[in-house]
């Protein structure tokens, strides 16, 4: 009987793969984790809700006209130079965070972030940023 | 005409000229170094002239209020007792005085300190966005500011983070030598003159300030601090600070009779 015959090679490259998926998405813990981290790290300081950006929180009316002066999910002054992070892919928040940090990226508000460096090098664990951007990932509108 | 009479003259102006010279020259300086600046003599590199901050530190603030926004713009950073973070990252707030934060904030905001991190949480018309979220009566960013100050003001700091202790005699005296005059003899600062409280201060957070104030990256320190201390070596330093970090206030540190 010949060993290798296509069926089983089909069948072996599927649960290589199905192992292999596994590798790349991050698991259940890692993601409670990086959830649990995103707000002791203080990240939704600046960057939002679940990554979601700086947005208003209610609709709101002006008194005189009546009519809307901002509606509920519109960005929130100030902090217009602040991306939004949900559902960036997991390998680019973690590259662009330790660009930050360690000084190989500077531009726009990045010393805004850079200013929280001291924080969080006495807070944050290994695998704790990595654990960060993995929930990040999966956030969905 | 006659080369004497005129050398006479010369020589006449030339001794008018540096006599008023040395007498002018030490007028100035002993007005600077008499005087402590006060919050009405806003103006050069210490006092503000911003006008939002003139405008905050005269309204009055609603320390209720203060808790909500406190909590809404400022806790995610600063933890909700003001505490501040173990690091020194985010300083101690709770217990500053009020106008030492409208102050800071004022300049933050004008570019006076740098400190990126905080741009948006010292931008005026952030501020007021923000309130606008929380309150249905619209607030102003001044009033914002002055009642989130005032609410500080009545957290107690905390003296959570000290140094070493090994060198704490030392560090009395040498701030009983230095800093008195200023900051007060507990490290209590001064509500009128805006001269922070530094009593039970982060310690991490206060090394780097001196070393910033001594080396003149903190562009807003008063000049007459940076003088104060030029001549202070590392162990000075350590020890006032340790010292420092452990102190508390007391009752009747907040009162801005002077």
């Amino acid at each position: 009987m010949k060993l290798i015959t296509r069926q089983s090679l089909l069948f072996f490259s599927a649960f290589i793969i199905s192992g292999a998926s596994t590798v790349f998405a991050a698991d259940e813990a890692t993601i409670q984790r990086g959830k649990q981290m995103y707000m002791s790290l203080t990240c939704f300081a600046c960057h939002g809700q679940e990554g979601k950006g700086m947005v208003r929180k209610r609709d709101r009316k002006s008194k005189k006209t009546g009519n809307w002066k901002y509606r509920k999910g519109d960005p929130m002054p100030g902090f217009e130079a602040y991306p939004k992070l949900a559902g960036q892919n997991s390998k680019y928040l973690y590259t662009q965070m330790m660009d930050i940090f360690e000084g190989r990226r500077n531009n726009g508000m990045s010393a805004a972030m850079l200013g929280i460096k001291i924080m969080i090098d006495s807070t944050a664990k290994e695998g704790d940023l990595q654990a960060v951007a993995d929930y990040l990932s999966q956030v969905r509108e | 005409m006659n080369t004497h009479i005129i050398k006479k003259t010369q020589k006449k102006l030339i001794l008018v000229f540096t006599l008023s010279l040395f007498i002018f020259s030490s007028t100035v300086f002993a007005q600077t170094a008499a005087k402590l600046t006060s919050t009405e003599e806003f103006g050069g590199k210490w006092g503000t002239k911003v006008k939002e901050a003139i405008e905050a530190m005269k309204l009055e603030g609603n320390i209720e209020d203060g808790a909500i926004i406190y909590e809404e713009i400022c806790q995610a950073c600063h933890q909700p007792g003001g505490n501040g973070d173990p690091g020194g990252n985010f300083p101690q707030l709770a217990g500053q005085h009020s106008t030492v934060i409208i102050k800071q904030i004022a300049d933050i905001r004008i570019g006076n300190r740098d400190n990126p991190t905080m741009y948006p949480f010292a931008n005026i018309e952030a501020l007021r966005a923000a309130t606008e979220d929380i309150f249905d009566e619209e607030k102003s960013g001044p009033q914002t500011l002055s009642d989130v100050s005032a609410f500080i003001q009545t957290l107690p700091m905390s003296s959570a983070i000290v140094g070493e202790g090994v060198d704490l005699e030392h560090g009395a005296e040498i701030y009983k030598e230095n800093c008195v005059r200023c900051h007060g003899d507990h490290g209590q600062g001064d509500v009128k003159n805006y001269y922070p409280v530094i009593a039970g201060q982060n310690y991490h957070y206060l090394l780097r300030q001196f070393r910033w104030i001594k080396d003149g990256k903190r562009r807003n320190a008063n000049p007459e601090m940076v003088k104060q201390i030029s001549g202070f070596s590392e162990r000075d330093m350590l020890a006032v600070m340790d010292w420092v970090s452990r102190q508390t206030m007391i009752a009747g540190d907040w009162d801005s009779k002077k």
